[in-house]
């Protein structure tokens, strides 16, 4: 069997991102090699000059089209846009994924305004979830970003987020609030 | 400090609005007469209708009463203060990049496709039941209910007269013969349908030999005669 064409087939078949742990499993090869099977098809799919590659995310990998593609899909297949988030909501979400986790008035207090709706919204859009709550009077809920976020925005964990600005990280260790 | 005179009880529903408008009305109600009021007149008017539409607003109106007694200067909850010049520069930078990474994924095309089998949680302490019932394709199945079908059998008239039809139609019958194929039970109803015609003198019936065959003729010599 070779092993790249059963990579290949195997997340074909899923479209879901699949674990190192379960390609290990399917191509019976240990975990720590799968990471070198999926660069080598990755390579081996560059070379053949493919529609499709490899992307990991959300803690595994998948099959996706090719992003130089992207404008000849798009004129082509139609897919449904997911519903704009509100400014608000971006303001939340961006506070969540780099201080997760994180309580609401936490949240309020870097925002300096309420964010009960816009935490709806994004609980609603399963954008974030609760994760716990917090060691403090009244136990307030933790919030965290959930595997859909880490799909919708090609993250393949929270830590893969770009960085942000030295003045940035300076900024939000002085504003912890408790 | 003085108290205000108890209002009729049919005005229940209008001093409960306006304390609602004027909650320091409810400092100066007399609740302990009205209460006294209202409840003789549940007493002695026994409208259970009524009297349960009326109940939920005297307690309103006393619970009232005694908030403006115990807290009567409280100031109202303020919500909490924020100051927009608080909010961190990086907050905007945060944002932007989601939004990049967010027009980035954008850019790739997954392929929708069924989600990955689970293997089944290992069972605690297996025994072979709790096993059959962690695995839901080994779990017993109930007995399908059984469904017959069942014909209303015919009365025992009609069969005499479909034999003896086709007793004179055919001028000779075998019974044995002319029950292959038939359920058990017509095989009874036909055998009486016979002997009921023997005794009726309407078929003559012959046995050659004990458990042989019957042979049934009409005892008016059959069609042809």
């Amino acid at each position: 069997m070779n092993h790249l064409d059963m990579l290949e087939a195997l997340l074909f078949v899923h479209g879901d991102p699949v674990s190192e742990d379960q390609l290990a499993l399917w191509l019976d090869v240990a975990s720590e090699a799968v990471g070198a099977y999926v660069e080598a098809l990755n390579q081996n799919l560059h070379v053949r000059g493919s529609g499709l590659t490899v992307q990991w995310v959300e803690g595994g990998v998948r099959l996706t089209t090719h992003p130089r593609l992207y404008d000849n899909l798009a004129e082509r297949v139609s897919r449904r846009a997911p519903e704009p988030l509100s400014h608000a909501a971006w303001e939340v979400l961006a506070i969540v994924a780099y201080r997760q986790p994180i309580t609401r008035l936490e949240i309020e207090a870097i925002r300096q305004t309420g964010s009960e709706r816009a935490l709806d919204t994004l609980l609603n859009r399963d954008l974030i979830e609760e994760v716990g709550r917090k060691e403090a009077p009244g136990r307030p809920i933790l919030y965290g970003t959930t595997p859909r976020f880490l799909r919708e925005f090609g993250l393949k964990s929270p830590g893969d987020l770009p960085p942000l600005s030295a003045s940035g990280e300076l900024s939000s260790s002085s504003e912890t609030v408790e | 400090m003085s108290e205000r005179p108890v209002a009729p009880p049919e005005e229940l529903k209008v001093i409960a609005e306006r304390i609602r408008r004027h909650p320091e009305f409810a400092r100066e109600l007399n609740v302990s007469a009205l209460a006294q009021e209202v409840a003789g007149r549940w007493r002695e008017h026994s409208d259970m209708l009524q009297a349960s539409e009326e109940i939920p607003v005297a307690a309103w109106i006393v619970k009232k009463k005694v908030e403006g007694l115990i807290r009567p200067d409280d100031p109202e909850p303020e919500g909490p203060t924020f100051d927009l010049s608080l909010r961190p520069e990086w907050l905007e930078d945060a944002v932007s990049e989601l939004r990049n990474l967010e027009d980035r994924a954008l850019m790739r095309w997954g392929r929708v496709g069924e989600p990955l089998p689970r293997p089944p949680a290992p069972v605690k302490d297996p025994s072979p039941w709790k096993l059959s019932w962690s695995y839901p394709t080994l779990r017993p199945k109930p007995a399908p209910i059984e469904r017959r079908i069942a014909r209303e059998p015919e009365p025992l008239s009609v069969h005499i007269e479909m034999l003896y039809q086709t007793v004179q139609g055919e001028g000779q019958l075998r019974l044995q013969q002319s029950l292959m194929g038939r359920p058990r039970p017509e095989w009874v109803a036909r055998f009486l349908a016979a002997v009921h015609l023997w005794h009726a003198r309407r078929v003559q019936a012959e046995q050659g030999v004990p458990f042989g065959p019957i042979d049934l003729t009409p005892a008016d010599g059959g069609p042809g005669s």
